[in-house]
């Protein structure tokens, strides 16, 4: 899928050739994309900053492509996947190489088995001769060193001729000399290489790869090649650009054969997860036997071929074990029950046949089995599918009602409150607050139920089973509501309608998305201001996360507050939104905003116009120049509130229990600048109202109760982990350093252990540690930010270490922690046992007690 | 003036890798700095012979007693900086302590 800055600038590129017109303007282009026009004119700028296109000077301003000479150059990168992503920063690199004065740099080009080097060299080179820094017909010329492995002779009479006078080198002069797996090159024909180049005149400019930066040590071959190119492993890029490697070779297959491929969800998975150790050209090589197996077995017929996981390679089936991982990213990138299918034009995407929750399921159990999976493969893939669905449904159910006014549009008051009250019920017995969600959506499935619109299902008993088992007391809620059904409307619900009833009780839909990040609004009066503002803010940042809205000062307060929520629910994603605003009754509005959508909102005044229209009023009104100034800067100053820390507590049983919960944690909690404030459960409508009432004055660090009220996204810590966490970590606890250490960069991490460790395989070490690290928060009591991150270093060296048969550091005071610790080493040993078996290591008595050491400060 | 850096983790290893690190940033930038890595067990004796202490964010909680017995300029290296061996910055908190 093309991004809108992609289609901005292919539609600019396709309108300017038109002379006359000298370009197109924005509000052109946002009516052709019916956009907003800050939208548009946001991805302008940008695209002016990287230099893809000019803006005309004067009113109106137009804005068109390069020269075609540029255009030529940009489209060298056309197909290249990644180009504004992962590798945006190796073409730059390129591109500073090729425009480099008088002669293009020589340059290196570092990066792991099929990571694209050769292409990246043709790239340098086609680059190089559209922006004419060749001269037309420039040669250019490969060679692979590794061909030449260990007969240096041969790659000495190849590469520049027996009498050192032609070769290779000669025939690239004026053009470009690519040395593909220099590192199969000795050192001496490096050095001699070296000697050759010339940083002006005929002789080739020289392009070099290896798999390592360290392959290469003379520092005379080095000082001749001062730009490095790194390019990252698959690994390592977005998996969005995995999935549209994807996309494009199975479009090239799906060419060559001359027949349409179609590609189920489930394998599209496979391949987005699988382990790819030789990288693209692995999965190039892998979509390409799979594809010929399809062929091989379908080659009579002339219809369109299914593609089976089957058809591909073992390894490929590797992908379903990691399952899940990535779920909440993927199911924006692959909507659940479609097929995609390639013509090698292009690519459509098809939803498969509706059906109900349980027919789908079975036929998709049904479908994995004739696939040969086995029971264990098949299973995650049906839980996940099951909680989807059931989402999608109640998604769907609730998506026109936002309060119970709307509710009682749609369903008669009887009904709602049989519901109501039974949700009350519901609550008391599952002792957990229910969403307003769960209870909309029911309403409206119960409604649908009754007037007879849900078919028959086709349930599977040995399903059925096993969810009765797993919820019982959600299933027995089902059973209760299907009575009070009964008895109020006559009908009998059947079983496969309890298990749906129930399912309701079971799954929740996720306030927000997990993924995402904050994204910035500026709220304003006037025109243009917030757009200007975000325009320069985007403009000098290149962040894409700020956005405008246009106070009007001649709409109502209705008409403001429907069209501010309805933009800050298009921008949000799913991590809350800072408003920046200018206007008095603005902290309302949004407060009611962040309540009605559920959205975290954080305030920040810029109350321009107010100062304005004070001090214009002021400056006329006679009084001292200072004292206006004095009385103005009162009035912004009020503006900037103290903000203020809290804590609330919460119990269920009312509000003695969190004043208990209050003196314990202000006794041990070591809480500065943090007033803690108990409130009691009973009244969800009240309670929500005095966290609004917090939250304007300050920020609510965390929640401490009896149970998760799930207000407003706001960290919770169960009253239980409160008591078990040893006093001297409680503070630890109540800073939710959890959240602290989210912001710990794992990618940068690993990559660094990477660079230093020799004996163990990096991306398997961040699989198993991390997880092994979640456990040991789990069992032992959350680790502070400190203690987790140097305990992950110390394990990550530790596991080198014993690989590499190193010497564990003995410790003296062993006996001493076993003596009082016996308990929590046993504990800790077993937590350490998945390191043991994924490494092959065995960790000592010594190791653990240092480990044990750092956990509990000893 | 070259600077002498104690880094103390609870093996010495970890610091280890942060050693190779900051030697390898100490002669990418001309920095004349002499680094060494030590476990727990194993600073007292040696710890004269250096200008400033580092201490792993694991060993964090033993910032008073090494101060205590060490008697030297100390410091605890943030964990964002640490776990990623984000020199520049570590460099950055020697300048603190030791000016």
């Amino acid at each position: 899928m093309k991004s809108n800055k992609e289609k901005v600038y292919d539609f600019i590129r396709l309108h300017d050739t038109d002379e006359k017109s000298g370009g197109v303007s924005t509000a052109y282009i946002a009516e052709a994309f019916s956009m907003q026009r800050t939208n548009v004119s946001r991805i302008l700028n940008a695209l002016v900053q990287e230099g893809k296109i000019h803006k005309t000077v004067g009113r109106p301003v137009l804005y068109r492509g390069g020269s075609p000479e540029e255009k030529r150059a940009e489209d060298c990168f056309a197909e290249l996947i990644g180009k504004d992503g992962s590798l945006r920063h190796a073409v730059q690199l390129m591109k500073a190489a090729v425009l480099y004065p008088k002669k293009s740099l020589n340059t290196i080009i570092v990066g792991a088995r099929g990571t694209g080097k050769r292409r990246m060299a043709e790239l340098m080179y086609q680059y190089a001769a559209a922006c004419r820094r060749l001269p037309e017909n420039a040669a250019y010329i490969q060679m692979n060193c590794r061909d030449f492995s260990g007969a240096e002779k041969r790659a000495e009479a190849e590469l520049f001729g027996e009498n050192r006078n032609g070769g290779l080198w000669k025939q690239a002069e004026r053009g470009m000399l690519y040395l593909d797996n220099v590192q199969y090159l000795g050192g001496g024909l490096r050095r001699f290489l070296a000697g050759r180049i010339q940083e002006e005149g005929d002789g080739p400019v020289v392009i070099i790869s290896c798999t390592e930066e360290s392959q290469i040590a003379e520092e005379e071959v080095l000082a001749k090649f001062p730009m490095i190119i790194h390019l990252p492993t698959l690994a390592e890029r977005p998996i969005t650009e995995r999935m549209e490697m994807i996309q494009s070779l199975f479009s090239r297959e799906a060419s060559r054969i001359g027949r349409r491929l179609i590609v189920k969800e489930e394998l599209f998975r496979c391949l987005l997860f699988y382990d790819c150790e030789a990288n693209y050209h692995q999965l190039k090589g892998d979509i390409r036997i799979g594809c010929a197996n399809a062929y091989v077995r379908e080659y009579r017929s002339r219809e369109d071929i299914l593609l089976y996981i089957s058809d591909f390679e073992h390894r490929v089936r590797g992908g379903l074990l990691r399952w899940g991982t990535k779920s909440a990213e993927l199911d924006r990138l692959l909507p659940g029950n479609c097929s995609y299918s390639f013509d090698g034009n292009r690519i459509y995407v098809q939803e498969d046949e509706e059906g109900n929750l349980y027919e789908r399921l079975h036929k998709k159990a049904m479908a994995l089995d004739a696939e040969g999976l086995t029971q264990e493969e098949i299973y995650p893939i049906l839980s996940e599918e099951v909680e989807r669905s059931f989402g999608q449904y109640q998604k769907e159910l609730v998506k026109e009602v936002g309060n119970r006014e709307q509710l009682a549009v749609l369903v008669e008051r009887r009904l709602v409150e049989l519901v109501d009250i039974f949700m009350r019920r519901a609550e008391t017995e599952l002792a957990r607050t229910l969403d307003d969600n769960i209870f909309y959506g029911l309403c409206l499935h119960l409604k649908s139920v009754l007037s007879g619109k849900v078919g028959k299902n086709f349930a599977d008993k040995g399903q059925m089973a096993r969810f009765r088992q797993m919820h019982q007391r959600e299933y027995g809620l089902g059973a209760e509501l299907a009575e009070r059904i009964y008895a109020a409307y006559g009908t009998m619900l059947p079983e496969e309608e309890i298990i749906l009833i129930t399912m309701f009780l079971c799954y929740e839909i996720p306030m927000a998305q997990q993924n995402g990040s904050p994204v910035i609004l500026f709220a304003f009066y006037g025109e243009g201001i917030a757009s200007s503002i975000v325009n320069t803010i985007v403009g000098l940042t290149h962040f894409e996360n700020v956005y405008s809205f246009e106070l009007i000062y001649a709409a109502d307060k209705k008409q403001n507050y429907d069209s501010l929520k309805r933009c800050i629910s298009e921008i949000h994603r799913g991590k809350g939104v800072y408003v920046v605003y200018d206007g008095d009754f603005l902290p309302e509005m949004l407060d009611e905003i962040a309540e009605d959508t559920g959205i975290l909102i954080r305030q920040f005044p810029a109350p321009v116009t107010t100062m304005g229209i004070e001090l214009a009023r002021k400056a006329f009104s006679g009084i001292a120049p200072d004292e206006a100034y004095q009385e103005v800067l009162c009035g912004i100053n009020a503006f900037a509130k103290e903000h203020r820390n809290y804590i609330v507590t919460l119990c269920t049983t009312g509000k003695g229990g969190a004043e208990e919960i209050k003196n314990y944690i202000e006794r041990y909690g070591e809480l500065e600048n943090i007033q803690v404030i108990p409130l009691s459960m009973n009244d969800r409508a009240a309670l929500k109202e005095a966290f609004r009432r917090l939250l304007r004055k300050g920020t609510i660090r965390c929640v401490v109760g009896t149970y998760d009220p799930k207000l407003f996204s706001i960290p919770f810590c169960s009253v239980g982990e409160v008591f078990r966490t040893p006093k001297e970590r409680l503070p630890a606890l109540l800073r939710a350093e959890r959240m602290l250490k989210e912001q710990l960069d794992y990618t940068a991490i690993f990559e660094y252990l990477g660079q230093q460790l020799v004996h163990v395989d990096i991306a398997r070490l961040e699989k198993v540690l991390l997880e092994v690290l979640k456990e040991i928060n789990k069992t032992l009591g959350e680790m502070s930010l400190d203690t987790e991150a140097g305990l992950l270093l110390h394990l990550a060296c530790c596991i080198d270490r014993l690989k590499g048969n190193g010497v564990s550091p003995v410790n003296p005071r062993k006996a001493a922690i076993l003596n009082s610790h016996g308990k929590e080493f046993r504990r800790l040993l077993k937590l350490l046992r998945p390191l043991e078996k994924n490494f092959h290591i065995i960790i000592n008595d010594d190791e653990a007690a240092n480990i044990l050491a750092i956990i509990y400060h000893l | 003036m070259e600077r002498k850096i104690l880094l103390i983790c609870a093996g010495g290893m970890s610091t280890g890798i942060l050693m190779k690190k900051m030697e390898q940033y100490a002669a990418e930038h001309g920095i004349a700095l002499q680094v060494e890595a030590v476990g727990m067990s194993a600073y007292e004796d040696v710890c004269h012979q250096y200008d400033v202490i580092l201490l792993g964010p694991q060993v964090s909680y033993k910032k008073a007693e090494i101060e205590q017995t060490s008697q030297m300029p100390l410091a605890v290296i943030a964990a964002y900086d640490y776990a990623v061996g984000n020199v520049a910055n570590i460099m950055k908190q020697v300048d603190e302590i030791y000016p």
